[in-house]
């Protein structure tokens, strides 16, 4: 007969957050020596403000000490055009300190399994898939013991004051904001009628997403042709995969509106020129047109260290077709 | 080996003799399944298995006397973090439609594969087999036989030929190598932490493949000392037809050599009638940013580069960050 585990598996519950905070600080703190403690507006910001909803489980001992968890950034989406959600797995943790002997699965796989139950499944109100970036320890355990596959081996597209060549537009207005247009939802329509699979971009979302993130600043621009919105862009100052750079955190152009690529990369470029930073990167799917669009455009492709892998729950929705289908960048992910 | 309908399986190794029925249920398998994949004939064979300078990688499974499955690979001589191992590159891996159901659940070919990697694989024996597997190769791959994935596949695409009127002076046509193949090829692998060798004994093979045509082009100095090659075919590549070059192989910091067979490559386009030109390297190699600079795009592909280790160190990671490969190093062209 086994012995019941020493922990209960639940939902995050109002006034869990510091004692899911005080874990999250202290176990990470213990693995990363470059780890930065977070405050409890970000937490806050990712669990309770998102728009999209909270995807969080935890495992707590009796004693009231969480000694894992299962977390998810949660994403509306449109998957061939209906509403469903998704996930981006986050802040997975479990505290190296609690032993269980030989028990298997562990304590952090069967807080996983518990969150896929309350979130995920087949179905418009749970998540048809649950991705992330991982490290290499949580890829190790996530594809074999959680069943997440590689979406693709994600390239940066990067560019240089001696690469870029926007191509400008007389035709096209661009112009800093600074909130989201009411016609963003306008523009989004446009933008997801060309793909199969992509998360809602709307203000509310948007907002939360560049605006009120505590801690962090982000130049929005709009492109707008004869009045019309055909394009927008965020922009930050950023690091990723290791280097300094100025990061396009959100590419969302109308294909139809080729001008506005140029103008928005312009003042993309200007950004940088202002920050001083050298090279300008953006994250795509390599199968979506603005890949080679922002390529004739100058940007040039190198590797990076991540790959997006996805455990899905409905058998249509398997990593080949995310591969081809998926629209993502920058603003999808906790990277930048 | 015998299933519950009674039908028995021998898996083994390869034996001469068996190469008639291998060939046979090849061709049942795999001709007008998808277009991928042409008919075969025995010359083929012979070239792929009993030609290859490095050996050939073979287990079958026979029912009746008849091959009704087979896991394959060709075997590479490699040059591994400084010493000589081998890569397999896994092809051919089928089972007759007729015999799928065959064993239980892992199935046929995944018993035939399983029994192919304990002969073969091993941190002595071949350190990694590898391949860019149709997707149903692959899911079973990776469900079975801890397949995975090295990188999702991107290419170099040139859409825009513009050739010069002729070869670029310096650039020759090389009918068959020499030992300064292998000579260039040390020059350049000091970069790669693995790679597999390119010498006169592989090269002379490799494109010497029936039914295909390559031609190959190189730069020599005053000396007539080897400086760089390329190998160009006209073929489908990514359900395209293009202009492929099939292996490149220049030291890192002769761009004037790697300026001319570039040009050359693009005359041969133009001779061949092909309209765009693709290749693969490495997304770390210097050669992958050069070629961008030389207004080459980069295009997704259907494949995935797998691997299986058979030793740690050897991971999916590790061989993304330091495997040197090209085309050259697979049977898509």
């Amino acid at each position: 007969m086994s012995t019941p585990a020493p922990y209960e598996l639940r939902g995050y519950r109002e006034g869990d957050e510091d004692v899911i905070l005080e874990a999250f600080n202290r176990i990470f703190a213990a693995i990363d020596p470059t780890f930065v403690p977070r405050d409890m507006a970000t937490w806050r910001w990712l669990f309770e403000k998102n728009p999209s909803g909270r995807r969080l489980w935890i495992a707590e001992t009796p004693e009231g000490r969480v000694v894992a968890q299962c977390a998810g950034i949660a994403q509306r989406m449109l998957i061939e055009g209906g509403p469903t959600f998704v996930s981006q797995s986050i802040d997975s943790m479990a505290d190296p300190t609690f032993t269980q002997g030989l028990r298997r699965p562990g304590v952090f796989v069967l807080t996983c399994l518990a969150y896929w139950d309350a979130y995920a499944g087949d179905a418009p109100d749970r998540d048809a898939f649950v991705w992330g970036w991982p490290v290499e320890t949580a890829w190790r355990i996530g594809k074999s013991q959680l069943k997440y596959e590689v979406v693709r081996t994600q390239a940066r597209l990067f560019g240089t004051e001696r690469t870029l060549a926007p191509a400008a537009d007389a035709a096209i207005d661009v112009r800093e904001v600074h909130a989201f247009p009411d016609d963003v939802e306008g523009l989004f329509a446009r933008v997801a009628a060309e793909s199969r699979c992509i998360a809602v971009r709307d203000v509310p979302q948007l907002s939360w997403r560049f605006l009120e993130r505590p801690g962090f600043s982000y130049r929005i621009a709009e492109a707008r042709r004869s009045g019309e919105l055909v394009g927008l862009v965020v922009w930050r100052a950023a690091s990723f995969d290791g280097r300094a750079c100025g990061a396009l955190c959100e590419w969302l152009v109308d294909t139809a509106a080729p001008g506005a690529a140029g103008e928005l990369l312009a003042f993309a470029q200007e950004c940088n020129r202002e920050a001083g930073e050298e090279e300008l990167v953006a994250v795509l799917p390599d199968t979506h047109p603005w890949w080679r669009g922002l390529q004739d455009q100058g940007m040039r492709v190198g590797p990076t260290k991540y790959f997006p892998v996805a455990r899905y729950f409905a058998k249509r929705h398997h990593p080949r077709w995310l591969r081809d289908n998926w629209y993502y960048t920058f603003a999808d992910t906790d990277l930048v | 080996m015998s299933n519950q309908q009674g039908n028995t399986y021998e898996i083994r190794e390869y034996r001469p003799g068996d190469e008639l029925s291998i060939v046979e249920t090849f061709n049942r398998v795999f001709t007008g399944d998808d277009g991928r994949f042409g008919s075969r004939d025995l010359e083929n064979w012979r070239w792929a298995y009993e030609r290859n300078p490095a050996g050939w990688r073979i287990f079958v499974a026979l029912h009746e006397g008849r091959v009704v499955s087979q896991c394959a690979a060709w075997p590479f001589r490699t040059i591994l973090e400084g010493r000589e191992t081998i890569f397999a590159q896994g092809v051919d891996s089928m089972t007759d439609p007729r015999h799928r159901a065959g064993l239980k659940r892992p199935g046929l070919f995944v018993n035939t594969a399983m029994e192919f990697f304990d002969r073969y694989g091993g941190a002595d024996r071949d350190v990694v087999h590898y391949g860019m597997p149709i997707e149903q190769a692959f899911k079973m791959g990776y469900t079975f036989l801890k397949y995975e994935v090295v990188r999702t596949q991107l290419a170099l695409v040139l859409t825009h030929v513009d050739p010069p009127d002729a070869l670029p002076p310096g650039v020759e046509r090389i009918e068959r190598f020499d030992e300064q193949a292998r000579w260039l090829y040390d020059r350049c692998s000091g970069a790669f932490g693995a790679s597999a060798i390119r010498d006169d004994a592989f090269l002379d093979w490799r494109f010497s493949r029936p039914g295909a045509r390559y031609t190959t082009i190189g730069v020599r100095d005053g000396d007539g000392v080897l400086r760089g090659y390329a190998v160009f075919r006209r073929a489908e590549f990514a359900g395209q037809e293009l202009g492929v070059v099939c292996d490149w192989l220049v030291p890192p910091d002769e761009v004037e050599v790697a300026e001319l067979l570039e040009l050359g490559l693009r005359r041969l386009a133009a001779e061949e009638g092909a309209v765009a030109l693709a290749l693969v390297v490495p997304d770390w190699s210097p050669w992958f940013a050069w070629f961008q600079e030389r207004l080459w795009r980069v295009y997704p592909t259907s494949y995935t580069m797998c691997s299986r280790q058979f030793a740690r160190r050897y991971d999916p990671r590790w061989l993304r960050d330091h495997w040197w490969y090209t085309l050259a190093d697979t049977d898509i062209v």
